[in-house]
């Protein structure tokens, strides 16, 4: 048999070593915690870290935030995660689908918003986005606060018109936001919380008249399959209890 | 660099696991696409109305980009081959930038250029009452901007591989420049031609970042079938492992089709 020696071993070595190393990932030998998150919670969930993790000095809480739709997909298709936090309860229940949630419970609550450019005088209420040629930019029908303008919307009566109207389904509500306060879209349907300081001189913020039934509710829960399943389950209880309701209610969300 | 006679063993042996490795790492994917779907499933997404206006859009979106190429690039790439100006180096530079560029990073300039609030924006919304972000002539040129660059460096090339005496020969016997382009340059160029416009075409149909970027996402209008593949996967994964494999299916055409004009000499 011929033995790999010299150079040739040291190809091989060196591109088994380069493939090792690209996939681990940095990180001072702690604990990794995975947190899917929904998009809206960024700013609020990312408070909570320090304060995690002051409690768990052995732990880093790493986070996922995207589109709830796209979280419960990489769970149903088995991506490592510990924590997984929904914007609607029908992310929820298809994460679920996948045999590994936790049962699941609701952490806050929050308000839909319409948004125009800021300098826009032109829209009052959810009648306006029917106005035609009015570019109206919605998330998708599979992403939560997408589901929810909908269900806004019809419950308003202008279902049909304003989606007429949309020219764009986008990923997750920060997408939307980003249109409007970039001036290429007239109006979008975001989150109340989603409106951030650094925002705020951007958008003109209008009450979503008629939605007032339509309230968005957020559900965590722990992974059955979670390597670190006490530690999950005290990010999910830190969510749920007096420290969450503090940093949450600070962005703005309500309570469950 | 030479290898050290009496051990080609040892090294053949490497190169041979290596390569054996990437045609593993390339046929892998593939092979997990087409045992995914069963080919009922795949009849069935083929014959779902989203994905037929999916289909239809990317051609249309991707056929026009090509031809819009074409009008712009071969222009381009003769007077890059051609014609010397000042700052030919800088325009080759340019033109050959959104092929190294992120895609989501060439949409981004789009909006910044023909985007309500970018340079050229507000003149044609206020000048021409034209708003290019979120109509399909948006998606036109986001895959203009990233599949251009591969039909204008191909022919570039080819140009400047053929010998200049063949036009100069025309132009003695009195050719006209246009002429001498028609008769003898683009028929001597026309497989590399054609391989820059099929390059370029595919690059088209696969455009995804700048496109989601400058035209967003919307069935009918702005979605073409990479979008829709991603779309999918958040809401029916087999619906995008069967979209995969219809695009598969066009790029697997389209090489067969080229292959006499990619591997001269290959087996």
């Amino acid at each position: 048999m011929t033995r790999l020696r010299g150079p040739a071993l040291r190809v091989v070595l060196l591109a088994a070593v380069g493939l090792g190393g690209c996939s681990s990932s940095p990180g001072a030998g702690k604990t990794e915690l995975h947190v899917s998150a929904a998009m809206s919670l960024k700013e609020a969930f990312t408070d909570l870290e320090a304060g995690f993790e002051a409690e768990h000095p052995e732990v880093d809480v790493v986070f996922n935030f995207a589109g709830s739709q796209i979280l419960a997909a990489q769970i149903v298709a088995g991506a490592p995660a510990d924590v997984f936090a929904s914007a609607d309860r029908a992310q929820m229940e298809r994460a679920t689908t996948s045999g590994r949630m936790q049962p699941a419970r609701v952490f806050a609550r929050n308000r839909l918003v319409i948004v125009a450019p800021a300098g826009d005088t032109t829209i009052q209420g959810p009648a306006d986005l029917t106005r035609p040629g009015l570019r109206l930019v919605l998330a998708g029908e599979a992403v939560p606060v997408g589901a929810y303008a909908r269900e806004a919307l019809s419950r308003a009566g202008v279902r049909d018109a304003a989606l007429a109207n949309v020219v764009s389904n986008e990923e997750n509500v920060r997408g939307v936001l980003g249109k409007v306060a970039g001036g290429e879209a007239d109006a979008g349907v975001v989150y109340a919380t989603d409106i951030t300081q650094e925002l705020a001189g951007k958008v003109r913020t209008i009450a979503f008249a008629g939605a007032d039934d339509v309230v968005p509710a957020y559900e965590i829960a722990a992974l059955a399959d979670s390597p670190q399943q006490a530690l999950a389950g005290a990010f999910v209880d830190r969510v749920a209890g007096p420290a969450g309701a503090a940093a949450l209610g600070k962005r703005g969300f309500l309570p469950p | 660099m030479s290898l050290k006679p009496g051990r080609p063993g040892h090294a053949h042996l490497a190169i041979g696991l290596l390569a054996g490795a990437a045609v593993v790492f390339f046929a892998l994917p593939l092979l997990g696409l087409l045992v995914r779907v069963a080919p009922a499933e795949l009849w069935r997404q083929l014959a779902a109305p989203s994905v037929q206006t999916a289909l239809r859009l990317s051609l249309y979106v991707s056929l026009c980009a090509a031809g819009l190429s074409l009008l712009l690039g071969l222009p381009l790439a003769y007077a890059l081959a051609r014609l010397p100006f000042p700052g030919r180096g800088l325009a080759r530079a340019l033109v050959t930038l959104p092929m190294v560029l992120p895609p989501v990073v060439g949409g981004t300039a789009l909006l910044a250029a023909f985007g309500r609030r970018g340079l050229l924006g507000g003149a044609l919304e206020h000048g021409l009452g034209v708003i290019l972000p979120y109509t399909t002539g948006a998606a036109v040129l986001a895959a203009t901007f990233v599949a251009a660059p591969f039909l204008v460096i191909t022919v570039e090339g080819a140009l400047r591989g053929l010998d200049p005496r063949l036009e100069q020969a025309a132009a003695t016997l009195g050719a006209s420049r246009l002429r001498i382009v028609g008769t003898v340059v683009l028929p001597a160029i026309r497989p590399s031609l054609i391989a820059g416009l099929a390059l370029c075409w595919a690059r088209a149909l696969g455009e995804f970042g700048a496109t989601i970027t400058f035209a967003g996402n919307l069935q009918g209008r702005t979605q073409t079938m990479p979008l829709a593949v991603y779309e999918a996967l958040h809401d029916s994964p087999d619906g995008a492992v069967a979209l995969s494999l219809i695009l598969l299916a066009v790029s697997l055409a389209l090489l067969a089709a080229l292959r006499g004009h990619f591997f001269k000499g290959a087996g």
